[in-house]
C-alpha cells in the first residue's frame, strides 16, 4: 500500500486540522468576546 | 528540507495569523452591540470562512517563493484539506446564523434584496460546486483545463460576493476605514489569480522561446528542444519543472507541467515525453519554429549540495534524473550518483547510450531493471524490488539522497522499501504530477 504517501498526507491533514481547530477556538473567542 | 518540523510550524503561524486578518479587522476599533452567542459564532465562521477562500489563492501551488521550499504537491494537498474544511465552515455560517435567528432568512428573499438574494443563493451554489467538481474531477469527466478555468472563476466569484457581502451587512464593519481595510486585503488576494491567469501569461508574452529540435528517442519518446528568443534562459535547477505552453499565444488553457530533461548549464532547454496524452501525443508532428511559453520554475525535486545522487526512475520519470546527471557532466561535479532505471523492455530505455557514454564522464553506475528482459540480458530482471535495491546500495546508504519518479505504485514500493533498509524519511525525494 502506500505507505509513504498516506503518512505524508495525514501529517498534512493533521496540520490543516490544526490551522482548523485553532481557528475555531479564535471564533469562539470572538463570539464570547473573550479578547 | 521538505519535511522539517520547523518548516511545518513556521508554515502554521503564517496561515493561521493571515486567516485571522479578517477577524482582527472586524474586532478593531469601537465594537457593535452584543448579540447572542451562537449569532456571534455564525458571523465569526463568516469571516473565517472568508480568509480560508482568500488564502486558496496563496497556497495554490503556483508561487515559486512558497512552492520550492515546501514541495508543490504538499502545497496542494493542503489546499484539497482546508478546501474540504472550508465548504463546511462557510456552509455551517449560514445555517447557524438562520437556526440562531430565523429572520435572517430575509437574506435570501429576493423581495426584500434581489441582488443580494441572488448573489447569497449564487454563493451557496458555487462554494458546493467547486469543492465536487475538485473531489470528482476525473468521475464527472471534466478536462482538466475545463476544471482550472472554473476552478478560477467560481474562486473568484465565492471571494468577490463574500467580501461584497461582509461589507453590505456592515454590522462588524461600520466605519468606512475598516470596510476598506477589509477591501484591500480581499482584492489583494484577488489579484493573486488575476497575476496567475493574465498577469503571468502576460510576462511570459515577452519571454518567448522557439521550437528548434523535435527528436525521437528510443522508446516511443520524444524530446523537444526549445531556444529563447532575444532573452536569456530560464534559470532552474536540475529535478525541477515548468509549465510549458505550444501555440502563437501564451493565453491559453493548455498549459502542462514537464520535468526539464536538459543540462542547467545547455543555452537551451530539452523536454521529453511518451505519447501519453492528447497533448504529448501531437510531439512528433511539432514544427521547428513553433512558438512556446514557460513558466516556472517549480519543484524542490532537486539535489542536496554535497549529497551523493541514488536516482531511481520508471520509464520516461526518468528526464528529471537526465537533467541532473547532464548538469553534473556538464559542470564537471565529482559526486558519485547510481541510476536504478526501471523499464518494461530493452527497446524502452530511453536515453541508454548517452547513458553508457556518461560513465567515461562523471562517477555513474547505472543498473537497468527490466520487465521483460532479453534472453542474454545480464542485469536486474523484474520490478525494482528491496532485494535489487539492497543488492546496489552503498555502505553508508545515508550520504546518498534517493530521488524517485516513475508510475505510481513503483514510487510507493520503492519508498517503502527503502525505509525498510534503513533510509531516513527526510533522504527520500519523490516527485508526482498526477495530483488533481
Amino acid at each position: 500500500m502506500e505507505k509513504q504517501r498516506k503518512l505524508l498526507h495525514k501529517t498534512i491533514r493533521r496540520m490543516a486540522d490544526l490551522a482548523i481547530i485553532i481557528l475555531l477556538l479564535a471564533c469562539i473567542v470572538f463570539a464570547t468576546r473573550g479578547f | 528540507m521538505r519535511y522539517s518540523l520547523k518548516n511545518g510550524i513556521l508554515w502554521l503561524f503564517i496561515y493561521i495569523l493571515l486567516a485571522l486578518i479578517p477577524m482582527l479587522i472586524a474586532i478593531a476599533g469601537e465594537l457593535p452591540e452584543y448579540r447572542t452567542f451562537w449569532i456571534e459564532f455564525g458571523v465569526a465562521l463568516g469571516f473565517i470562512g472568508l480568509s480560508l477562500f482568500a488564502l486558496q489563492f496563496l497556497f495554490s501551488g503556483r508561487f515559486r517563493r512558497i512552492a520550492p521550499k515546501y514541495g508543490m504537491d504538499n502545497i496542494i494537498n493542503y489546499h484539497r484539506e482546508i478546501g474540504i474544511v472550508a465548504f463546511f465552515l462557510i456552509l455551517a455560517h449560514p445555517l447557524i446564523l438562520l437556526i440562531a435567528e430565523p429572520e435572517f432568512i430575509v437574506y435570501f428573499d429576493p423581495r426584500v434584496n434581489f441582488f443580494r438574494a441572488i448573489a447569497l443563493s449564487f454563493v451557496t451554489i458555487a462554494i458546493i460546486l467547486i469543492t465536487v467538481t475538485s473531489i470528482w474531477r476525473i468521475t464527472f469527466k471534466l478536462q482538466y483545463e475545463h476544471w482550472r478555468l472554473l476552478h478560477g472563476v467560481l474562486g473568484l466569484a465565492i471571494v468577490f460576493i463574500g467580501v461584497t457581502h461582509s461589507i453590505q451587512v456592515s454590522h462588524y464593519l461600520e466605519p468606512l476605514w475598516k470596510k476598506l481595510s477589509l477591501g484591500a486585503v480581499m482584492a489583494g488576494a484577488m489579484y493573486l489569480v488575476i497575476h496567475t491567469r493574465l498577469v503571468r501569461p502576460w510576462l511570459m508574452k515577452k519571454y518567448p522561446y522557439k521550437v528548434t529540435d523535435v527528436n525521437e528517442e528510443i522508446g516511443d519518446a520524444t524530446s523537444l528542444t526549445i531556444k529563447p528568443e532575444g532573452h536569456e534562459k530560464m534559470n532552474f535547477i536540475p529535478g525541477q519543472f515548468a509549465w510549458l505552453t505550444l501555440g502563437d499565444t501564451p493565453y491559453t488553457l493548455q498549459q502542462h507541467p514537464f520535468s526539464f530533461a536538459s543540462s542547467a548549464s545547455d543555452s537551451t532547454i530539452t523536454f521529453t515525453a511518451t505519447p501519453e496524452g492528447d497533448f504529448t501525443s501531437t510531439w512528433k508532428d511539432i514544427e521547428p519554429g513553433t512558438q512556446a511559453w514557460l513558466e516556472g520554475p517549480f519543484g524542490s525535486f532537486t539535489p542536496v549540495e554535497n549529497s551523493h545522487l541514488f536516482l531511481i526512475m520508471g520509464g520516461i520519470g526518468v528526464t528529471p534524473a537526465m537533467s541532473m546527471l547532464r548538469t553534473l557532466r556538464d559542470e564537471g561535479d565529482n559526486r558519485k550518483a547510481t541510476l536504478m532505471y526501471a523499464n518494461k523492455a530493452y527497446d524502452d530505455i530511453a536515453f541508454r547510450d548517452e547513458l553508457e557514454e556518461m560513465k567515461n564522464d562523471i562517477d555513474l553506475k547505472v543498473v537497468h531493471v527490466l520487465e521483460e528482459p532479453p534472453e542474454d540480458w545480464e542485469g536486474e530482471e523484474g520490478f525494482v524490488t528491496k532485494d535489487i535495491l539492497e543488492k546496489h546500495l552503498s555502505e553508508n546508504p545515508n550520504e546518498y539522497v534517493y530521488y524517485i519518479c516513475g508510475p505510481d505504485p513503483m514510487m510507493d514500493k520503492v519508498s517503502i522499501a527503502l525505509h525498510d533498509l534503513g533510509i531516513k524519511w527526510n533522504h527520500i525525494y519523490m516527485e508526482r504530477f498526477q495530483i488533481v
